[in-house]
Parts: C-alpha cells; structure tokens; sequence
C-alpha cells in the first residue's frame, strides 16, 4: 500500500491530524506544465520536549503596548487567588449546567 | 490496565503510522536542528535535564564556528525554508550575540526560535530578538509561584517567566508555556490551567520528569502512576474543552492515550528528523539525550557525512528489544521509547507505557 493510501485511511479513521505526515502539494517548475501540482510526502511535525512550536508563518510583532492582548483586554498579572475566583465560577457554571439538564 | 488499552481503531491507526515511519526513517530528512549555543545558566533548577556530568564551565561555541557548519554541510544539502533551528542552552538568553545569530540564520533562509527560563526577556530583549526574526519561543513555567521557585530554586523566577509570557501572548509569535508537572501541582491543574488562560497564555505543553540528570536523585519531583494517569486524564479532558491549546511532550508511548493527549501519534524523531550540535561541537540527536549517543563532531567530522551515514542507533531501534521490552507487546508502536530514556548502557530508564498499568 503506498504511502498516499495510508494517509487517506488514516484520514478515514480520524487520524489525519495524529498521522501528521500528509502529502504536500508542491508545483514543479521544471516541468513544461508549470500548473501540475506534485504530491510530495511531509515528514511528521512532532513536538519536541526541549522544542518550541513550529512557525506556522505567523507575523510577530515588538510589544509596544504592555496593557493590551492581541484581542483588547486589559493585561494584568492574574493571581493565584484571580485564578481559584474563576476556576469556582467555572465550577458554578457546570454544576447549574448540569442540574439543568436534570 | 484502562489506560494501556488498544481499541481496534487506534490499533489500526498506529500500524499504519508505523508503515509510514519506516518511510520517515528512511529518508531522514533534517527538520529541526538544535543549537546547543551555551552551557552557561541563571539558575540552577532541580530537574534540569543538562546534568551534572555536562560542564557549565565550557566555554560557548563561537557562532562562526555553527554558521560554518551552516554555509558549509548544511544549506547546500536541505532547503533552508523547511529546517527550524532551535537556540538551546543552558540557558540562551545569556549570550549577548543571540540577535546577531538569529539575523545570520534568518538570512540563510532558516527559521529560528529559542527555549528560555524567561528570567532575563526584558520587553526590550524580546523586540529586539523579533527584530532578528525570531519565530518561536517557549518559556518554562512549571506552576505556582510556591512550586515553580521551588524547582527553579530563585524567588523571582516565577514572575519573570509569567511576565516573559504574557509579553509573546501579544507578539504573534509561536510560542508556548512548558510546565514540568511534579506531585505538587497534579492535584491544582485545573487551578493552574485557569491561571494561565487569564493571563492570556493559549499554548501549553506538559511533560514530567523522568530519572535523570539532577532530577535522578530528587524523588519528590517525580510522579507515581496514580498521578501520571491523573495527568493524562487531565490534558484529555482539557482537549476536548478547547479553550487553551494543550499536548503532552513527544516522550513516550501512552497506549490508549496516545492521538488524545497530543497532536500526533508517538514517534521519537532524534536522530530521524532531529539534530543538535552541541556545545562542545558533538553531533547528537535532540537535546534532550543527555546519554552518550554522539555520533560524531563538527571540529572533526564533516556534519553532513554524519547526518547522512552514522545514526544508525537512532534510526534502526531493534537493539532496544532487551530486558522488559523484549517481549513487550506494543514495542513495534513505541520502539523502545524515546532515545532520551536510554542510559549509557542502552538500558530503559523509565517506561510511560508501564506508568499506565
């Protein structure tokens, strides 16, 4: 079985993500045809344990404002005791979720 | 048992992954090499995996003497555009000529990213490794303040690490917070999570500790099975809620947890797609294979012949078939595990397949 049917079966169990070695479409420009696409196969992204995450072409930018995240909110160091405030409205909130559905 | 059961289509799935495996080790194409820049350090955590038997006293590698193993073995062999190279340490923000790196590579056509304790990521600092193209980064933070000072013995490195985090969270930058799980936080993850999605931290990656280094010696950071399984359970759950973007490290085989607790099936890639130069120049796989697998050294030894023909230890692992994993029925998913749990002897120092039982 080559390597393009595995994928697509991996694909079919659901595990085209854990599979993560896909084939890429890549153009070949010595061809004559410069719009034949090219299966290529990719090589597993793992996450290395001393790695950092690959760059997904994401655009970094310098902080030049400290007091806001990328969606607006006002940053703030978050306490310990911010942390337990949320984590028992979560709690709340799943609780009353789920006496609800009773 | 819960934990190490196969149903048949995750059974199904890993031989298939298997196959294509085979197909990865074959060509081992370099995907990440790691640059051992520096053996210095500003702390001196308890579970760092650069153990005592590497010198802190060696002296940082002269960046022309990488850039050479660059120019010479390495860009006219790959394409520069698909190999990401990580600056490793030690700890790299001790090196004032990491921006002068970074723009070296960057011009080579690489892309770049970096771990860091976070202890010295002024907002400055930050700008002006962004400006040298910095990609990605990921900072150490291995819970509360109480638990992280603890482990990384200095009492501010906890909000220096937080607030190193919070400034990439506003970047763009790829980028992540590692946490070491020790006894300690198992039982306040959920607390801990919550802190770190306040603080406008998406990206988490969790990994224990495993005997070696100084952590060999200092029982009370490693996990018992009952607490490895809590953590998996944990890190699916979290998953599955979506609101922050969590996996398990690469090390280990996790049985029925494996393609739930992080984004692909396990597979150690050191040696397969991974590199790392070493400070003192030895070619090895990842970082994180403290044992002596060097494979041989860019002062005496042309890398690319190396990469090329030598890892054979690391790309055929059925030497690994001894003692428990002889007869282990899922070593032709786990391979032996990871090449970093090996000791010198080739000996199996901890198996996450069995912390699952």
């Amino acid at each position: 079985m080559n390597f393009k049917w595995k994928v697509a079966l991996l694909t079919l169990l659901g595990f085209s993500t854990a599979a993560c070695c896909g084939t890429k479409k890549t153009s070949k420009s010595e061809d004559k045809n410069l719009n034949k696409i090219e299966a290529e196969e990719e090589d597993p992204k793992i996450m290395l344990m001393y790695g950092v995450p690959f760059p997904e072409g994401e655009i970094a930018r310098p902080v030049e404002d400290a007091k806001e995240f990328p969606d607006g909110s006002i940053a703030k160091p978050v306490t310990e005791e911010d942390a337990q405030k949320t984590l028992e409205a979560i709690r709340k909130e799943r609780e009353a979720n789920a006496e609800a559905e009773k | 048992m819960k934990g190490q059961r196969l149903g048949l289509r995750k059974r199904i799935g890993l031989k298939l992954f298997k196959d294509m495996q085979e197909h990865v080790v074959e060509r081992h194409s370099l995907r990440t090499l790691f640059w051992e820049c520096t053996l210095r350090c500003n702390l001196r955590c308890r579970h760092c995996g650069s153990d005592c038997r590497t010198d802190a006293t060696l002296k940082d590698m002269p960046l022309s003497d990488f850039l050479r193993v660059l120019d010479e073995e390495v860009t006219p062999n790959t394409d520069p555009s698909r190999v990401l190279i990580i600056f490793s340490g030690g700890e790299v923000l001790v090196r004032p000529d990491l921006e002068e790196a970074g723009r070296e590579v960057k011009r080579r056509g690489y892309k770049w990213g970096m771990v860091t304790n976070g202890m010295a990521l002024t907002r400055e600092r930050l700008n002006s490794l962004i400006e040298a193209g910095l990609c990605s980064v990921s900072v150490s933070l291995d819970g509360f303040e109480d638990i992280h000072n603890d482990i990384r013995q200095n009492p501010l490195s906890y909000s220096r690490a937080l607030e190193a985090l919070r400034l990439i969270s506003k970047t763009g930058l790829a980028y992540d917070a590692i946490t070491c799980v020790t006894p300690a936080l198992v039982d306040r993850l959920d607390e801990w999570k919550e802190l770190l999605i306040s603080n406008g931290i998406r990206n988490w990656r969790i990994f224990s500790v495993f005997p070696a280094g100084r952590a060999k010696r200092d029982e009370g950071l490693h996990l018992n099975a009952e607490q490895f399984r809590k953590v998996m359970e944990f890190i699916r759950t979290t998953r599955k809620e979506g609101r922050i973007n969590l996996s398990y490290a690469c090390e280990g085989f996790l049985g029925g947890y494996e393609a739930e607790v992080r984004d692909h099936f396990y597979m150690c890639a050191a040696g397969v797609n991974v590199a790392s130069i070493r400070v003192n120049g030895d070619i090895s796989g990842c970082t994180s294979v403290r044992s002596n697998y060097t494979q041989g050294n860019i002062y005496e030894d042309k890398f690319w012949e190396v990469w090329q023909n030598r890892f054979e230890q690391f790309r055929n692992r059925e030497w690994t078939k001894i003692d428990e994993c002889a007869e282990c029925k899922v070593w032709e998913f786990c391979k032996g595990g990871g090449m970093h749990l090996r000791n010198d002897e080739g000996k199996l120092m901890y198996c996450h397949y069995n912390m699952l039982k």
